[in-house]
This record gives structure tokens, C-alpha cells and sequence, in this order.
């Protein structure tokens, strides 16, 4: 499987590519002024003189965008990891960031290339460019259909359900290959198996490998847990549970949307950080599942998971908010704060465009709660502006 | 050279580019006046000093720092804008001529204007700079306008003190003609789609028309806004309209109301600079507005 960023067939824009290590001391070195969003980037210390050649060999007009991506980078107002996976081929990741407030304004894409090397910049108009692009591959060539599809359900019985859906998915497969009939039921021990596999193996393809990434924890579902949540989807309708409560079905409901699985499209995650107008921190994660007719928009809050079917100009609303910047970040303090000074305050109540998540990591140094940076895998403490330990 | 260049660099290349540039016109005038057919030699050597200076002058413009000296209260960037801090003496300053790179601003950006207080010691040099008064000020005929804001700030430029005052605004455009960027004879910047804008010979403020002088007026050609000065600060900040940021802040962090501004009532003259060879004088019409 190619794992690619953006290709210029898919964005037509001009591609930088900047030494990963040159990128700190030119930030130094041009005394540009951070906040406490553009640190959750993890960048070596890299050699000044190294950082100055390279940058006297770019061409004078490339160093005004490449300034630019890179006071984008030190102070995003927004930062969103976006990751879309096109059919069972192409993986596409990058962030984008955002400097300004102004909803319209230029935002950059980050990415790194294969080695890890080089970042791998471009510049967007506007995070409108992105949204449109996403619009396109949830098209997917075809108009998506409608359909009054809406459930909420907690995160385990999310990932329950992915895993119900992934285990539907891999019978249907083996069916096929097996030349026989798919049976209907499932067993419940199966889709434990299918939820451990997705735990276990990060094969994006899968859909609870795809969705767990974000999470703010690597669930851990016990048996208990698992038949509460089976428990729970068949309170919603969305599974039936045999007589001896030992194998699920899906319901009609249920079993729409594990035909639109079958033969997903697109797929596309985004994790979005950003600060509240009174500038406490908070982020919001959503999911974007291009089925065989539907679009499927999944909103993760912290508590619970809104599941629907949104048709395209709707998604086009919801990509477009998820890139909208609400407040601006505290800057980066320049010295040290002094021991009881005001901390930048948790995530706690949602913004009208993000929400706050639940905070499971604690900052050893400080105790404030550490926030899950998808894009590095690590917890980051933005009180002590370091990650944590792993 | 590093980039930004460090003041030994810049030292270096000004004092460089100036013997290059005394040599040049020796020559030049040299030449001119030369009888009989010149010297092959005097004329390469010309050549070489004429292209060492439009190299040096790339390599100033290059080098030139590009700092934090403001922030846009809509959009909440960090302005990143070109000034030389090493000294009046940097082509940054030249006001006929000045060296600057494109500046790439946040997409509210109007104009920047500017003040300086005067140090103990004046550089030489031989080019007009204009740095504005001592005392920062605002354009009320910008200023007042529902949608616009300005930030002052506080940047050290050699041994004097800087005010630049960045104006900030939207759905502007159509209803105010920005002016010639601070001790410069136009305005430019790269605006959010990437092109650049330019216009040379903006409104000024009537204090400092003396770019007017010899210019032809074509008969019913629209005239520049005619702008004034206010060095009452007070009332601006008490509207909200003019935020600051301290001295010293690398946070860039802006403030806003008169309690502990430090810009209000600040020492220093009211009246227009213009720096040539040491010394400074009243930039021509030295009305009070």
C-alpha cells in the first residue's frame, strides 16, 4: 500500500520541501514568535549554519511563501491532522495549519516525505481549497444518495459497532473466496477477535484500526464491556442478539450500513486543535466514511459518537467548520513561568466549533492534563510545553 | 552572510558598498569628463564597481531582517515586516531608493507608519531618510474609519527609538488610500492571493509633501487624500481603535486601554524629520496639524 501526500494531480499547487532540521533554527534565527499550538510540532534542534545554506539556496520568491508556512507553523490558530484513504489503495496524510482568525485567509499543508526527511509544505488559498478537495473524493465520481440515518452512541459502542461492521466486511470477503454463502450471524466472540485485530494491527483498511488513531486512549474492552455495548447497539436497533446470546445479527438498519461498508470509497479522518475564544484549548474529531451510496459523517465528542448520513452539500458545511478557527492560542512564553504563574487552562466546555475532549493522561511534572497528538503518537503537556514521557 | 544578516555583516557591506560607490562616481565623473578617448581599464573598472554594488544591494535586500514589530488585532498574526535596526545608514532607510524586500503581511494590512526618537549620535548618511517625527502618531482619516484599527509598537533601530504604527483593517479598500509605507516613497506589500501591491506616491501627511515639489499635476486628475497627524494618542486608545504592545514584549502580545500605556504624552518632536550626512532637519512644511 502507497503511503503518498497530496500528488500535484490531486491539488494543484506548488510543493515545498523543507529540511525537518533546518526548520527550528530558522525559526530562531528569524526570531519568529510561537504559541503554544505550533510547539505540538516535533522538530530536532537542527544546525543553524546547515538551516542558513539551505535557505540562501532557495529562490527569493519561494522564501516568501516558505516564510510564511513557517510563522504559519510556529503559530496556528488551527491545526488539523487530516488522513484519507482512497479505497483499500491510497493514504493520504497531512496537517493543515492556519495562521489567521480571518476564516478566508491562506492556511499551508504540512506533511513529511518518505523518509521523514523533509517536511513537505504547500499553500492553500484558503482551508476552503482542502475542504473542496475531501468534497471530491467523497463524490467519488458518483452523487452520493440520501437517506434520514442519525444515532448517537458512546465510544465503546462505537468501536463495537466498527468492529461489527469490520468482522461483516471479512465474512463477506472470506465468502467469497470460500465460494460459499455468508452466514448471517456473527459470532459475539468474533467480533471480539475483530475488535482485538483492530487494536492490534494499524492496517488502515480496516475501519476500527482507521478511527483508532484519535482516540484519546487505546481502548481496552473486556468481555463485560463488549456484550454492555452489543447490549446497547441492540437497544438502538442496530444489532439482534440471538436466544442464547451468543451471536449478533444485523438489523435492517444495521445491515445498511454494513453494505455501505462493503464497499467504502473514501475515508477520512481529521483531528482538528484549536483554542476557544477565551483561549482554553480544545479539539474536535470527525470521520467521514464515503459508502457504496451514502456519505457517513461520525462527530467524536467526548462522551458520545453522532453517527449520520449527510448528503454532500452538508458535508461540504462540516468540512468547511471543522477548518474554521475560533480563539487564538496563548503564545509561547519566551522564559520559563514562574512557579504558580496562570497555566494555560484544560479543554472543558466546547467551543461552537470544537469540542472538548476527555483528558486520560496527566502530565507527571505538573498534573494538568496531556493532550493526544495524533500526528507524533505522544502525549504533549501544554502547561510545560514538553511530551510525555511514553 | 547569515540571513539575517548580524550588524559586523551589515557594517561590512555598507562600508564596502560606500567606498564602491564614492570610487564609482570619481570614475563616472572621471569618464565624463575625460578628453580624447578613456581608458579601457577606467571603464571595466566601472563595470566591476557598478555590478559589486547591485550585488551588494541583492545581498542587503536578502539579508535585510524581516521581525516581529506588530500585531493584527482581526487576525490575531504576528506582522513580520523588513526594517534595518543597525541604523539610519542602511539602504532599508534610503527614502528615494530604499532596499526592502516584498513584504508578505496578514491580508488586513493597510500601511505602516512610523516614528523615531533620535539617539545621542546621528549616522552618515548620504541619502535622504525620513523617519517621521519623534513622537508616535496616528492618521485620523484612517483611523476613524468604523473598520479599521492600528497597533503602535517599540523596535530599537541603532542607537534611537522606533515607533512603527501598523493600520489594520477590512472592506477597506475603495475607502482609504493607504500611504507611502514608513520612510519609504511608496506603498507595497504582497497581498493574500500572492500579488504585489504597489503605488508609488501616496497620501502622506500634509507635514511631509514635500514630495509634491516638482511634480506636474495633470489638469483634473484626482488629488491624494489630504491626511493630518494626531499626536493625541489618548483618545484613540480609550476608543479602542489604537492598541499597543510593550517594549520589550517578544510575545508580541497586544494591549489595549491607557493604563500603563507607555506611548501616551511621549517626549520628543512633533515635527517631521529629515536625515541627511549627521545631521537632521524639519522636513519642509513643519505645520502642526
Amino acid at each position: 500500500m502507497a503511503k503518498t501526500n497530496m500528488d500535484d494531480q490531486e491539488l494543484e499547487m506548488r510543493e515545498y520541501l523543507v529540511p525537518r532540521a533546518s526548520v527550528q533554527p530558522l525559526l530562531t534565527s528569524f526570531s519568529v514568535v510561537r504559541n503554544r499550538l505550533g510547539e505540538v510540532f516535533d522538530l530536532p534542534k537542527g544546525d543553524a549554519g546547515q538551516a542558513t545554506r539551505w535557505w540562501q539556496g532557495q529562490k527569493p520568491d519561494d522564501q516568501i511563501v516558505l516564510r510564511q508556512a513557517l510563522t504559519a507553523m510556529a503559530s496556528p490558530v488551527i491545526m488539523s491532522d487530516i488522513t484519507i484513504m482512497r479505497g483499500d489503495q491510497g493514504l493520504v496524510q497531512t496537517t493543515l495549519v492556519k495562521e489567521s482568525l480571518r476564516v478566508d485567509d491562506p492556511a499551508f499543508l504540512v506533511g513529511t516525505d518518505q523518509g521523514g526527511e523533509n517536511l513537505r509544505l504547500r499553500r492553500l488559498q484558503s482551508p476552503e481549497v482542502m475542504a473542496g478537495t475531501i468534497l471530491m473524493y467523497l463524490e467519488a465520481g458518483s452523487e452520493p444518495g440520501l437517506a434520514e440515518f442519525k444515532f448517537e452512541v458512546s465510544p465503546s459502542e462505537f468501536l463495537v459497532l466498527l468492529a461489527t461492521l469490520d468482522l461483516h466486511r471479512r465474512s463477506y470477503l472470506i465468502s467469497l473466496l470460500e465460494h460459499e454463502e455468508m452466514r448471517p450471524g456473527m459470532k459475539l466472540e468474533d467480533v471480539q477477535n475483530s475488535l482485538s485485530d483492530g487494536l492490534q494491527y494499524p492496517d488502515p483498511r480496516w475501519l476500527v484500526p482507521f478511527v483508532v488513531p484519535i482516540l484519546p486512549e487505546k481502548p481496552q474492552l473486556d468481555w463485560n464491556a463488549l456484550w454492555q455495548a452489543v447490549q446497547s447497539l441492540g437497544q438502538r436497533g442496530l444489532v439482534k442478539l440471538s436466544g442464547d446470546n451468543k451471536e449478533l445479527t444485523l438489523t435492517e438498519a444495521g445491515a445498511l450500513m454494513a453494505t455501505e461498508m462493503l464497499r467504502k470509497m473514501t475515508q477520512v479522518r481529521i483531528a482538528s486543535l484549536g483554542y476557544t475564544e477565551d483561549s482554553r484549548q480544545a479539539s474536535q474529531t470527525s470521520f467521514f466514511i464515503r459508502g457504496e451510496s451514502l456519505i457517513w459523517y461520525m462527530d467524536v465528542g467526548a462522551e458520545s459518537v453522532v453517527v449520520a448520513a449527510v448528503d454532500l452539500d452538508k458535508a461540504g458545511e462540516l468540512l468547511v467548520e471543522l477548518f474554521k478557527p475560533v480563539g487564538a492560542p496563548p503564545v509561547a512564553a519566551p522564559v520559563k513561568e514562574a512557579p504558580g504563574a496562570a497555566r494555560a487552562q484544560p479543554a472543558t466546555a466546547p467551543a461552537p466549533t470544537v469540542q472538548a475532549k476527555p483528558k486520560v493522561r496527566y502530565c507527571p511534572s505538573c498534573g494538568q492534563p496531556a493532550t493526544w497528538i495524533e500526528q507524533y503518537k505522544r502525549w504533549y503537556c501544554y502547561s510545560c510545553q514538553k511530551y510525555l514521557e511514553q | 552572510m547569515n540571513t539575517p544578516f548580524t550588524e559586523e555583516e551589515r557594517r561590512r557591506l555598507l562600508d564596502a558598498y560606500f567606498r564602491d560607490q564614492e570610487r564609482a562616481e570619481e570614475l563616472d565623473y572621471e569618464l565624463a569628463t575625460m578628453v580624447g578617448k578613456a581608458p579601457e581599464t577606467l571603464s571595466q573598472e566601472l563595470d566591476a564597481l557598478r555590478q559589486r554594488l547591485s550585488d551588494a544591494r541583492d545581498q542587503y535586500r536578502l539579508n535585510v531582517p524581516v521581525l516581529p514589530l506588530s500585531r493584527c488585532p482581526i487576525t490575531g498574526q504576528v506582522a513580520y515586516h523588513s526594517i534595518d535596526p543597525y541604523g539610519l545608514d542602511g539602504f532599508w532607510w534610503d527614502n528615494q531608493v530604499p532596499i526592502r524586500p516584498v513584504e508578505a503581511l496578514p491580508s488586513t494590512f493597510i500601511m505602516v507608519l512610523g516614528a523615531l526618537r533620535l539617539g545621542p549620535r546621528l549616522e552618515k548618511t548620504p541619502f535622504p531618510v525620513r523617519p517621521g517625527p519623534e513622537a508616535p502618531y496616528v492618521v485620523p482619516e484612517v483611523l476613524s474609519h468604523p473598520q479599521v484599527k492600528a497597533v503602535v509598537s517599540t523596535v530599537r533601530v541603532g542607537a534611537h527609538t522606533a515607533y512603527p504604527v501598523f493600520y489594520y483593517g477590512v472592506d477597506w479598500e475603495g475607502e482609504i488610500e493607504p500611504m507611502n509605507n514608513w520612510g519609504s516613497n511608496h506603498w507595497s506589500y504582497l497581498d493574500r492571493n500572492g500579488d504585489l501591491r504597489y503605488h508609488e506616491y501616496g497620501a502622506v501627511p500634509v507635514s511631509d509633501d514635500s514630495y509634491l515639489e516638482g511634480l506636474e499635476v495633470d489638469e483634473g486628475e484626482e488629488e491624494d487624500e489630504e491626511y493630518t497627524v494626531d499626536y493625541d494618542l489618548r483618545r484613540w486608545v480609550e476608543e479602542g481603535k489604537l492598541l499597543w504592545i510593550e517594549p520589550g514584549d517578544q510575545t508580541m502580545t497586544l494591549r489595549e486601554g491607557t493604563s500603563g500605556c507607555p506611548y501616551l504624552d511621549l517626549p520628543g518632536s512633533r515635527v517631521f524629520s529629515l536625515i541627511l550626512d549627521e545631521e537632521r532637519s524639519d522636513d519642509v512644511d513643519t505645520e502642526e496639524s
